[in-house]
Protein backbone atom coordinates (compact mmCIF):
# COMPACT_ATOMS: atom_id res chain seq x y z
CA UNK A 1 0.00 0.00 0.00
CA UNK A 2 1.95 3.00 -1.08
CA UNK A 3 -1.23 5.78 -0.88
CA UNK A 4 -1.48 7.54 2.06
CA UNK A 5 -5.51 7.69 2.30
CA UNK A 6 -5.43 3.51 2.25
CA UNK A 7 -6.22 3.76 5.84
CA UNK A 8 -9.57 5.52 4.83
CA UNK A 9 -10.55 2.51 3.17
CA UNK A 10 -10.78 0.42 5.69
CA UNK A 11 -12.26 2.81 8.22
CA UNK A 12 -14.98 3.93 5.66
CA UNK A 13 -15.91 -0.28 5.92
CA UNK A 14 -16.49 0.20 9.25
CA UNK A 15 -18.22 2.83 9.96
CA UNK A 16 -15.15 5.30 11.36
CA UNK A 17 -15.74 8.28 8.74
CA UNK A 18 -18.56 10.15 9.08
CA UNK A 19 -18.28 11.15 5.40
CA UNK A 20 -17.50 8.37 2.92
CA UNK A 21 -18.26 10.11 -0.67
CA UNK A 22 -14.85 11.32 -0.73
CA UNK A 23 -13.40 7.94 -0.22
CA UNK A 24 -15.65 6.59 -2.62
CA UNK A 25 -14.69 8.90 -5.34
CA UNK A 26 -10.51 8.28 -4.39
CA UNK A 27 -11.56 4.45 -4.78
CA UNK A 28 -12.50 5.32 -8.71
CA UNK A 29 -9.27 6.53 -9.23
CA UNK A 30 -6.55 5.40 -7.19
CA UNK A 31 -5.44 1.37 -8.27
CA UNK A 32 -3.69 0.90 -4.93
CA UNK A 33 -6.39 1.74 -3.03
CA UNK A 34 -8.65 0.10 -5.29
CA UNK A 35 -6.91 -2.97 -5.00
CA UNK A 36 -6.81 -2.83 -0.80
CA UNK A 37 -10.07 -3.03 -0.59
CA UNK A 38 -10.45 -6.03 -3.19
CA UNK A 39 -8.35 -7.71 -0.59
CA UNK A 40 -10.59 -6.45 1.92
CA UNK A 41 -13.80 -7.73 0.34
CA UNK A 42 -11.57 -11.50 -0.45
CA UNK A 43 -10.93 -11.97 2.95
CA UNK A 44 -14.34 -11.43 3.95
CA UNK A 45 -15.66 -13.68 1.11
CA UNK A 46 -13.61 -16.26 2.73
CA UNK A 47 -14.03 -16.20 6.00
CA UNK A 48 -17.58 -16.26 5.00
CA UNK A 49 -17.28 -19.54 2.86
CA UNK A 50 -14.95 -21.46 5.49
CA UNK A 51 -16.17 -24.95 5.94
CA UNK A 52 -17.89 -26.25 8.80
CA UNK A 53 -18.37 -29.79 10.32
CA UNK A 54 -22.20 -30.80 10.12
CA UNK A 55 -23.46 -32.11 13.17
CA UNK A 56 -25.86 -35.18 12.84
CA UNK A 57 -29.25 -34.63 13.64
CA UNK A 58 -29.86 -36.89 16.81
CA UNK A 59 -26.73 -34.74 18.42
CA UNK A 60 -28.42 -32.12 17.88
CA UNK A 61 -31.72 -33.48 19.25
CA UNK A 62 -30.25 -34.76 22.39
CA UNK A 63 -28.95 -31.40 22.83
CA UNK A 64 -31.94 -29.61 22.58
CA UNK A 65 -33.29 -31.78 25.52
CA UNK A 66 -30.19 -31.49 27.76
CA UNK A 67 -31.45 -27.55 27.23
CA UNK A 68 -35.11 -27.47 28.00
CA UNK A 69 -34.17 -30.02 30.96
CA UNK A 70 -31.05 -27.93 32.39
CA UNK A 71 -33.55 -24.53 31.96
CA UNK A 72 -37.10 -26.73 33.29
CA UNK A 73 -34.62 -27.58 36.49
CA UNK A 74 -33.84 -24.18 37.60
CA UNK A 75 -36.91 -22.02 36.90
CA UNK A 76 -36.14 -19.82 40.16
CA UNK A 77 -32.66 -19.87 41.16
CA UNK A 78 -31.68 -18.81 37.27
CA UNK A 79 -33.23 -15.43 38.05
CA UNK A 80 -29.01 -13.85 38.85
CA UNK A 81 -28.91 -10.63 40.25
CA UNK A 82 -32.24 -9.12 38.95
CA UNK A 83 -34.26 -11.88 40.69
CA UNK A 84 -32.65 -11.61 43.97
CA UNK A 85 -33.47 -7.80 44.22
CA UNK A 86 -37.33 -9.07 42.63
CA UNK A 87 -37.38 -11.91 45.49
CA UNK A 88 -36.13 -9.04 48.31
CA UNK A 89 -39.06 -6.87 47.22
CA UNK A 90 -41.72 -9.69 47.15
CA UNK A 91 -40.05 -10.52 51.01
CA UNK A 92 -40.73 -6.65 52.04
CA UNK A 93 -43.87 -6.58 50.11
CA UNK A 94 -44.86 -9.13 52.14
CA UNK A 95 -43.72 -8.43 55.78
CA UNK A 96 -46.39 -5.29 54.97
CA UNK A 97 -48.76 -7.47 54.23
CA UNK A 98 -48.56 -9.33 56.67
CA UNK A 99 -49.05 -5.96 59.16
CA UNK A 100 -51.89 -4.88 56.91
CA UNK A 101 -53.84 -8.23 57.64
CA UNK A 102 -53.07 -7.87 61.27
CA UNK A 103 -54.50 -4.44 61.38
CA UNK A 104 -57.26 -5.47 59.28
CA UNK A 105 -58.02 -9.16 59.37
CA UNK A 106 -61.64 -8.79 57.09
CA UNK A 107 -61.86 -10.68 53.78
CA UNK A 108 -60.94 -9.04 51.11
CA UNK A 109 -60.83 -9.48 47.19
CA UNK A 110 -57.56 -8.04 46.11
CA UNK A 111 -56.76 -6.07 43.40
CA UNK A 112 -55.95 -7.45 39.98
CA UNK A 113 -52.49 -8.36 39.00
CA UNK A 114 -50.80 -7.06 42.43
CA UNK A 115 -47.15 -6.13 42.40
CA UNK A 116 -46.81 -6.23 45.89
CA UNK A 117 -48.41 -9.65 46.85
CA UNK A 118 -46.67 -12.74 45.99
CA UNK A 119 -50.33 -14.28 45.27
CA UNK A 120 -50.80 -12.78 41.92
CA UNK A 121 -54.34 -14.24 40.85
CA UNK A 122 -55.77 -12.75 37.50
CA UNK A 123 -59.29 -13.47 36.82
CA UNK A 124 -61.36 -10.45 35.39
CA UNK A 125 -64.36 -12.13 34.61
CA UNK A 126 -64.72 -14.81 36.91
CA UNK A 127 -66.65 -15.53 40.02
CA UNK A 128 -63.99 -15.78 42.75
CA UNK A 129 -63.36 -14.76 45.88
CA UNK A 130 -60.10 -14.86 48.17
CA UNK A 131 -59.62 -14.94 52.25
CA UNK A 132 -56.16 -15.19 54.01
CA UNK A 133 -55.41 -16.11 57.38
CA UNK A 134 -51.90 -15.98 59.26
CA UNK A 135 -50.43 -18.89 56.98
CA UNK A 136 -52.62 -19.83 53.88
CA UNK A 137 -54.69 -17.91 51.24
CA UNK A 138 -57.66 -19.91 50.01
CA UNK A 139 -59.24 -18.44 46.91
CA UNK A 140 -62.77 -19.82 46.18
CA UNK A 141 -63.18 -20.44 42.21
CA UNK A 142 -67.16 -20.94 41.34
CA UNK A 143 -66.77 -20.05 37.45
CA UNK A 144 -64.48 -18.88 35.29
CA UNK A 145 -60.93 -18.96 34.39
CA UNK A 146 -58.04 -17.99 36.75
CA UNK A 147 -54.97 -17.24 36.28
CA UNK A 148 -52.93 -17.26 39.41
CA UNK A 149 -48.90 -17.23 40.24
CA UNK A 150 -47.26 -17.93 43.32
CA UNK A 151 -43.94 -16.54 44.23
CA UNK A 152 -43.07 -18.78 47.58
CA UNK A 153 -38.79 -16.75 47.05
CA UNK A 154 -39.97 -14.46 49.33
CA UNK A 155 -42.22 -15.78 51.78
CA UNK A 156 -43.80 -19.16 52.34
CA UNK A 157 -47.81 -19.24 51.92
CA UNK A 158 -49.91 -22.20 51.47
CA UNK A 159 -52.40 -21.74 48.69
CA UNK A 160 -55.75 -23.33 48.69
CA UNK A 161 -58.02 -23.26 45.40
CA UNK A 162 -61.64 -24.46 46.42
CA UNK A 163 -63.66 -25.21 42.75
CA UNK A 164 -66.94 -26.58 42.92
CA UNK A 165 -66.27 -30.29 42.31
CA UNK A 166 -62.60 -30.52 44.34
CA UNK A 167 -59.80 -28.79 45.97
CA UNK A 168 -55.79 -27.78 44.43
CA UNK A 169 -53.11 -27.38 47.11
CA UNK A 170 -50.27 -25.30 45.19
CA UNK A 171 -46.48 -25.65 46.09
CA UNK A 172 -45.39 -22.66 44.14
CA UNK A 173 -46.12 -21.86 40.68
CA UNK A 174 -48.06 -20.73 37.68
CA UNK A 175 -51.27 -22.43 36.57
CA UNK A 176 -54.53 -21.96 35.06
CA UNK A 177 -57.86 -23.26 36.28
CA UNK A 178 -61.23 -22.91 34.26
CA UNK A 179 -64.60 -23.82 35.89
CA UNK A 180 -67.68 -24.36 33.78
CA UNK A 181 -70.83 -24.35 35.03
CA UNK A 182 -69.63 -26.36 38.42
CA UNK A 183 -67.02 -28.56 37.10
CA UNK A 184 -63.64 -28.52 36.65
CA UNK A 185 -62.33 -28.55 33.35
CA UNK A 186 -59.04 -27.40 32.69
CA UNK A 187 -55.80 -26.87 34.97
CA UNK A 188 -52.95 -25.91 33.11
CA UNK A 189 -49.73 -25.60 35.15
CA UNK A 190 -47.19 -23.65 33.22
CA UNK A 191 -44.48 -24.22 36.13
CA UNK A 192 -44.06 -25.24 39.61
CA UNK A 193 -46.29 -28.07 41.22
CA UNK A 194 -49.82 -28.37 42.21
CA UNK A 195 -51.70 -31.27 43.31
CA UNK A 196 -55.44 -31.71 42.65
CA UNK A 197 -58.17 -33.31 44.24
CA UNK A 198 -61.21 -34.31 41.62
CA UNK A 199 -64.46 -35.17 43.96
CA UNK A 200 -63.18 -38.61 45.67
CA UNK A 201 -60.41 -39.53 43.55
CA UNK A 202 -56.91 -39.94 44.74
CA UNK A 203 -54.44 -36.62 45.12
CA UNK A 204 -52.60 -36.05 41.85
CA UNK A 205 -49.50 -34.40 41.27
CA UNK A 206 -49.23 -32.00 37.57
CA UNK A 207 -46.04 -30.38 37.41
CA UNK A 208 -44.76 -27.79 34.92
CA UNK A 209 -45.95 -28.17 31.42
CA UNK A 210 -48.77 -30.52 32.38
CA UNK A 211 -52.04 -30.11 31.44
CA UNK A 212 -55.60 -31.83 33.29
CA UNK A 213 -58.83 -31.61 31.56
CA UNK A 214 -62.34 -33.15 31.34
CA UNK A 215 -63.35 -34.52 28.10
CA UNK A 216 -66.59 -34.43 28.88
CA UNK A 217 -68.76 -31.92 26.68
CA UNK A 218 -69.37 -28.86 28.69
CA UNK A 219 -72.50 -26.30 27.64
CA UNK A 220 -70.80 -22.44 27.00
CA UNK A 221 -67.55 -24.12 27.49
CA UNK A 222 -65.26 -21.49 26.08
CA UNK A 223 -62.98 -23.38 23.21
CA UNK A 224 -60.66 -25.70 24.72
CA UNK A 225 -58.27 -26.92 22.06
CA UNK A 226 -59.66 -30.28 20.97
CA UNK A 227 -57.37 -33.41 21.61
CA UNK A 228 -58.48 -35.17 18.52
CA UNK A 229 -60.93 -35.00 15.76
CA UNK A 230 -61.19 -38.62 16.23
CA UNK A 231 -65.22 -39.62 18.04
CA UNK A 232 -65.27 -39.02 21.70
CA UNK A 233 -67.06 -41.38 23.67
CA UNK A 234 -70.00 -39.30 25.43
CA UNK A 235 -69.56 -39.99 28.81
CA UNK A 236 -65.01 -40.50 29.26
CA UNK A 237 -63.70 -40.24 32.86
CA UNK A 238 -61.83 -37.37 33.48
CA UNK A 239 -58.15 -37.53 32.69
CA UNK A 240 -55.06 -35.46 32.57
CA UNK A 241 -52.55 -34.81 30.14
CA UNK A 242 -49.24 -34.30 30.60
CA UNK A 243 -47.57 -32.18 27.72
CA UNK A 244 -44.37 -31.84 29.00
CA UNK A 245 -40.96 -33.51 26.87
CA UNK A 246 -41.25 -35.49 30.07
CA UNK A 247 -43.99 -37.55 28.42
CA UNK A 248 -45.72 -38.84 31.81
CA UNK A 249 -49.20 -39.08 32.08
CA UNK A 250 -51.49 -39.15 34.90
CA UNK A 251 -54.89 -40.84 34.66
CA UNK A 252 -57.57 -39.89 37.50
CA UNK A 253 -59.90 -42.63 38.64
CA UNK A 254 -63.46 -41.78 38.33
CA UNK A 255 -65.22 -44.06 40.24
CA UNK A 256 -67.08 -46.61 38.97
CA UNK A 257 -65.65 -46.18 35.48
CA UNK A 258 -65.17 -49.61 33.47
CA UNK A 259 -61.58 -50.19 32.55
CA UNK A 260 -60.81 -50.66 28.98
CA UNK A 261 -57.92 -52.42 27.73
CA UNK A 262 -56.04 -49.84 26.37
CA UNK A 263 -55.78 -48.32 30.11
CA UNK A 264 -53.57 -51.35 30.96
CA UNK A 265 -51.75 -51.30 27.51
CA UNK A 266 -50.75 -47.81 27.71
CA UNK A 267 -49.60 -48.36 31.34
CA UNK A 268 -47.50 -50.92 30.79
CA UNK A 269 -46.07 -48.77 27.77
CA UNK A 270 -45.41 -45.90 29.90
CA UNK A 271 -43.79 -47.91 32.35
CA UNK A 272 -41.42 -49.26 29.63
CA UNK A 273 -40.58 -45.99 28.70
CA UNK A 274 -40.26 -44.62 32.10
CA UNK A 275 -38.30 -48.45 32.83
CA UNK A 276 -35.60 -46.73 30.08
CA UNK A 277 -36.70 -49.31 28.15
CA UNK A 278 -37.20 -46.89 24.84
CA UNK A 279 -37.88 -49.66 22.33
CA UNK A 280 -39.85 -52.03 23.95
CA UNK A 281 -41.79 -49.36 24.96
CA UNK A 282 -42.66 -48.16 20.90
CA UNK A 283 -43.46 -51.87 19.90
CA UNK A 284 -46.13 -51.47 22.52
CA UNK A 285 -47.27 -48.15 21.89
CA UNK A 286 -47.70 -48.95 18.25
CA UNK A 287 -49.55 -51.63 18.59
CA UNK A 288 -51.95 -48.91 20.60
CA UNK A 289 -52.26 -46.91 18.07
CA UNK A 290 -53.02 -49.36 15.62
CA UNK A 291 -55.45 -50.93 17.24
CA UNK A 292 -57.37 -48.40 18.79
CA UNK A 293 -57.28 -45.54 15.86
CA UNK A 294 -60.19 -44.32 17.04
CA UNK A 295 -59.91 -44.01 21.44
CA UNK A 296 -59.02 -40.61 23.10
CA UNK A 297 -55.87 -42.35 24.15
CA UNK A 298 -54.97 -43.15 20.93
CA UNK A 299 -53.45 -39.15 20.67
CA UNK A 300 -51.17 -40.14 24.20
CA UNK A 301 -49.88 -43.17 22.25
CA UNK A 302 -49.01 -41.55 19.29
CA UNK A 303 -47.09 -38.64 21.01
CA UNK A 304 -45.60 -41.24 23.04
CA UNK A 305 -44.42 -43.65 20.13
CA UNK A 306 -42.89 -40.37 18.83
CA UNK A 307 -41.04 -39.91 21.62
CA UNK A 308 -40.21 -43.45 22.41
CA UNK A 309 -38.67 -43.81 19.61
CA UNK A 310 -36.71 -40.49 19.66
CA UNK A 311 -35.08 -42.14 23.08
CA UNK A 312 -34.28 -45.28 21.31
CA UNK A 313 -32.52 -43.07 18.64
CA UNK A 314 -34.57 -44.03 15.70
CA UNK A 315 -34.25 -40.57 14.65
CA UNK A 316 -36.30 -41.46 10.94
CA UNK A 317 -39.01 -43.51 13.01
CA UNK A 318 -39.42 -40.80 15.24
CA UNK A 319 -39.59 -38.06 12.69
CA UNK A 320 -42.33 -40.57 10.86
CA UNK A 321 -44.46 -40.58 14.22
CA UNK A 322 -44.33 -37.38 14.73
CA UNK A 323 -45.76 -36.50 11.23
CA UNK A 324 -48.31 -39.20 11.59
CA UNK A 325 -49.63 -37.99 15.12
CA UNK A 326 -49.72 -34.41 13.43
CA UNK A 327 -51.72 -35.33 10.60
CA UNK A 328 -54.03 -37.52 12.63
CA UNK A 329 -54.37 -34.83 15.33
CA UNK A 330 -53.77 -31.27 13.97
CA UNK A 331 -55.42 -29.83 16.88
CA UNK A 332 -53.68 -32.60 19.24
CA UNK A 333 -52.76 -30.80 22.88
CA UNK A 334 -49.04 -31.64 21.89
CA UNK A 335 -48.59 -30.16 18.47
CA UNK A 336 -46.44 -27.63 19.48
CA UNK A 337 -43.92 -30.24 21.50
CA UNK A 338 -43.98 -32.69 18.61
CA UNK A 339 -43.33 -30.54 15.92
CA UNK A 340 -39.36 -29.88 16.16
CA UNK A 341 -39.64 -33.90 15.81
CA UNK A 342 -41.51 -33.90 12.61
CA UNK A 343 -38.83 -31.65 10.66
CA UNK B 1 -61.18 -41.35 4.33
CA UNK B 2 -58.18 -39.14 3.26
CA UNK B 3 -56.56 -38.06 6.10
CA UNK B 4 -56.14 -34.16 5.63
CA UNK B 5 -52.92 -32.23 6.26
CA UNK B 6 -52.86 -30.39 9.57
CA UNK B 7 -53.09 -26.48 9.03
CA UNK B 8 -50.32 -24.04 8.55
CA UNK B 9 -49.57 -21.37 10.78
CA UNK B 10 -47.33 -18.37 10.59
CA UNK B 11 -44.01 -19.09 12.59
CA UNK B 12 -44.18 -17.08 15.51
CA UNK B 13 -41.76 -13.96 15.25
CA UNK B 14 -38.35 -14.13 17.15
CA UNK B 15 -40.13 -11.93 19.63
CA UNK B 16 -42.75 -13.73 20.08
CA UNK B 17 -41.06 -17.09 21.03
CA UNK B 18 -38.41 -14.91 23.51
CA UNK B 19 -41.58 -13.71 25.42
CA UNK B 20 -43.02 -16.73 25.63
CA UNK B 21 -39.23 -18.05 27.05
CA UNK B 22 -39.51 -15.15 29.33
CA UNK B 23 -42.62 -16.35 31.05
CA UNK B 24 -41.01 -19.51 31.35
CA UNK B 25 -42.76 -21.49 28.17
CA UNK B 26 -40.35 -24.30 27.64
CA UNK B 27 -41.54 -25.30 24.27
CA UNK B 28 -40.68 -21.25 23.17
CA UNK B 29 -37.01 -22.34 23.95
CA UNK B 30 -37.62 -25.63 21.83
CA UNK B 31 -38.34 -23.33 18.85
CA UNK B 32 -35.82 -20.87 19.46
CA UNK B 33 -32.93 -23.49 19.65
CA UNK B 34 -34.41 -25.36 16.56
CA UNK B 35 -34.27 -22.01 14.42
CA UNK B 36 -30.93 -20.57 15.43
CA UNK B 37 -28.78 -23.34 16.52
CA UNK B 38 -27.01 -23.94 13.26
CA UNK B 39 -26.10 -20.59 13.09
CA UNK B 40 -24.36 -20.31 16.45
CA UNK B 41 -22.94 -23.16 16.63
CA UNK B 42 -20.84 -22.40 13.61
CA UNK B 43 -20.45 -19.67 15.11
CA UNK B 44 -19.06 -20.72 18.16
CA UNK B 45 -16.96 -23.33 16.68
CA UNK B 46 -15.13 -20.85 14.56
CA UNK B 47 -14.26 -18.33 17.50
CA UNK B 48 -13.39 -21.54 19.60
CA UNK B 49 -11.23 -22.84 16.57
CA UNK B 50 -12.75 -25.91 16.67
CA UNK B 51 -12.69 -26.84 20.46
CA UNK B 52 -14.16 -29.44 21.99
CA UNK B 53 -15.83 -27.18 24.59
CA UNK B 54 -17.95 -25.71 21.87
CA UNK B 55 -21.14 -27.94 22.45
CA UNK B 56 -20.93 -27.04 26.02
CA UNK B 57 -20.74 -22.68 25.48
CA UNK B 58 -23.38 -23.20 22.55
CA UNK B 59 -25.55 -25.13 25.46
CA UNK B 60 -24.82 -22.39 28.15
CA UNK B 61 -25.55 -19.44 25.10
CA UNK B 62 -29.34 -20.44 24.98
CA UNK B 63 -29.70 -21.08 28.51
CA UNK B 64 -28.27 -17.67 29.20
CA UNK B 65 -30.96 -16.15 26.51
CA UNK B 66 -33.58 -17.76 28.28
CA UNK B 67 -32.29 -16.54 31.56
CA UNK B 68 -32.34 -12.57 29.95
CA UNK B 69 -35.39 -13.24 27.09
CA UNK B 70 -37.14 -10.47 28.88
CA UNK B 71 -34.38 -8.25 28.01
CA UNK B 72 -34.38 -8.87 24.23
CA UNK B 73 -35.59 -5.52 22.50
CA UNK B 74 -37.36 -7.17 20.02
CA UNK B 75 -35.89 -7.06 16.99
CA UNK B 76 -36.88 -9.16 13.32
CA UNK B 77 -34.12 -11.58 14.08
CA UNK B 78 -32.57 -12.56 17.41
CA UNK B 79 -29.30 -14.09 15.93
CA UNK B 80 -27.53 -11.20 16.69
CA UNK B 81 -28.56 -11.49 19.85
CA UNK B 82 -27.24 -15.01 20.69
CA UNK B 83 -24.27 -14.10 18.65
CA UNK B 84 -23.33 -11.02 21.36
CA UNK B 85 -24.02 -14.00 24.02
CA UNK B 86 -22.07 -16.66 22.73
CA UNK B 87 -18.95 -14.04 21.83
CA UNK B 88 -19.18 -13.02 25.32
CA UNK B 89 -19.00 -16.76 26.85
CA UNK B 90 -16.56 -17.43 24.57
CA UNK B 91 -14.44 -14.45 25.55
CA UNK B 92 -14.76 -15.77 29.33
CA UNK B 93 -13.89 -18.94 29.01
CA UNK B 94 -10.81 -17.76 26.85
CA UNK B 95 -9.73 -15.67 29.48
CA UNK B 96 -10.54 -18.19 32.18
CA UNK B 97 -8.18 -20.59 30.43
CA UNK B 98 -5.58 -17.83 30.14
CA UNK B 99 -5.68 -17.46 33.87
CA UNK B 100 -5.46 -21.15 34.21
CA UNK B 101 -2.23 -21.05 31.83
CA UNK B 102 -0.54 -17.55 33.32
CA UNK B 103 -0.71 -20.03 37.04
CA UNK B 104 0.37 -23.15 35.93
CA UNK B 105 3.46 -21.30 33.97
CA UNK B 106 4.77 -19.63 37.76
CA UNK B 107 4.33 -22.47 39.83
CA UNK B 108 5.99 -24.80 37.40
CA UNK B 109 8.72 -21.92 36.40
CA UNK B 110 8.14 -22.48 32.68
CA UNK B 111 6.69 -21.46 30.06
CA UNK B 112 3.74 -23.18 29.51
CA UNK B 113 0.69 -22.04 26.02
CA UNK B 114 -2.31 -23.61 26.67
CA UNK B 115 -2.67 -24.75 23.22
CA UNK B 116 -4.42 -27.44 21.52
CA UNK B 117 -2.84 -28.98 18.49
CA UNK B 118 -6.34 -30.88 17.30
CA UNK B 119 -7.59 -27.63 15.52
CA UNK B 120 -4.71 -27.06 13.46
CA UNK B 121 -4.54 -30.49 12.38
CA UNK B 122 -8.35 -29.77 11.21
CA UNK B 123 -7.83 -26.84 9.52
CA UNK B 124 -8.60 -27.39 6.08
CA UNK B 125 -6.70 -24.58 4.27
CA UNK B 126 -4.51 -21.48 5.20
CA UNK B 127 -7.22 -18.94 6.13
CA UNK B 128 -8.49 -21.37 8.37
CA UNK B 129 -5.33 -21.90 10.12
CA UNK B 130 -4.60 -18.06 10.61
CA UNK B 131 -7.77 -17.85 12.11
CA UNK B 132 -6.93 -20.24 14.50
CA UNK B 133 -3.68 -18.27 15.22
CA UNK B 134 -5.15 -14.84 16.22
CA UNK B 135 -5.91 -14.71 20.15
CA UNK B 136 -9.81 -15.39 21.20
CA UNK B 137 -10.34 -11.65 21.51
CA UNK B 138 -9.08 -10.48 17.62
CA UNK B 139 -11.11 -14.00 16.17
CA UNK B 140 -14.62 -13.06 17.97
CA UNK B 141 -14.82 -9.91 16.97
CA UNK B 142 -13.57 -10.23 13.00
CA UNK B 143 -15.93 -12.80 12.41
CA UNK B 144 -18.82 -10.51 14.26
CA UNK B 145 -18.09 -8.19 11.84
CA UNK B 146 -17.03 -10.45 8.46
CA UNK B 147 -19.21 -13.59 8.62
CA UNK B 148 -22.36 -12.36 11.11
CA UNK B 149 -22.47 -8.71 9.29
CA UNK B 150 -22.63 -7.00 13.11
CA UNK B 151 -21.88 -3.03 12.69
CA UNK B 152 -18.87 -2.13 15.09
CA UNK B 153 -21.43 -0.04 17.05
CA UNK B 154 -23.50 -3.51 17.42
CA UNK B 155 -20.02 -5.69 18.65
CA UNK B 156 -18.89 -2.71 20.78
CA UNK B 157 -22.48 -3.36 22.40
CA UNK B 158 -22.76 -6.89 22.77
CA UNK B 159 -19.30 -7.19 23.91
CA UNK B 160 -19.63 -4.36 26.57
CA UNK B 161 -16.35 -2.86 24.95
CA UNK B 162 -15.36 0.96 23.74
CA UNK B 163 -16.08 0.89 19.85
CA UNK B 164 -12.22 2.22 19.65
CA UNK B 165 -11.45 -1.46 21.00
CA UNK B 166 -13.43 -2.88 18.48
CA UNK B 167 -11.83 -1.00 15.64
CA UNK B 168 -8.49 -1.92 16.83
CA UNK B 169 -9.13 -5.63 16.84
CA UNK B 170 -11.05 -6.20 13.27
CA UNK B 171 -7.65 -3.58 12.15
CA UNK B 172 -5.45 -5.97 13.60
CA UNK B 173 -7.12 -9.37 12.77
CA UNK B 174 -7.48 -7.87 9.18
CA UNK B 175 -3.35 -7.63 9.28
CA UNK B 176 -2.47 -10.81 10.26
CA UNK B 177 -5.05 -12.82 8.08
CA UNK B 178 -3.85 -10.98 5.24
CA UNK B 179 -0.04 -11.30 6.34
CA UNK B 180 -0.95 -15.22 6.78
CA UNK B 181 -2.35 -15.69 3.97
CA UNK B 182 0.26 -13.70 1.35
CA UNK B 183 3.12 -15.83 4.02
CA UNK B 184 1.10 -18.84 2.27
Amino acid sequence: MRCPRATEVEAARDGRLAERGAIDRHLKTCADCRAHADRLDALARSLRALPDVPEDELAAQRARHRLLEAYDAVPVACVGRRGRWIAATAALAASVAVICLVAARTPTRPPMMSTVDPIVIDAEHARWSRIDDATTTTVRLDDGDARIHVDHRGVSRRLVVLVPDGELDDVGTTFLVRVREGHTVEIAVKDGRVTFVHGHDAPLLLTGGERWVVHEPVAAASPLPSPSPAPTPPAVAPRCISSAPSARIHEGSAAGSAKAPIDDELRDAISSLDAGDPTGASKKLREIVTHYPSDPRAEDAAYLLAIALQRASDTVGARAAARDYLQRFPNGFRRAAIEPLAR
Amino acid sequence: MALKPAPMTDPATDAELLARVSAGDLGALGDVYQRHRADVRTFVRRAMNGHHDTDDVLHNTFLTAARIADRFDGRESCRPWLIGIAARLVQQRSQKLARVARYLARLASARLVAHDPVPELDARNDLAYALGHLSAAKRVVILMAEVEGMTCAEIADALKIPIGTVWTRIHHARRELLAALERG
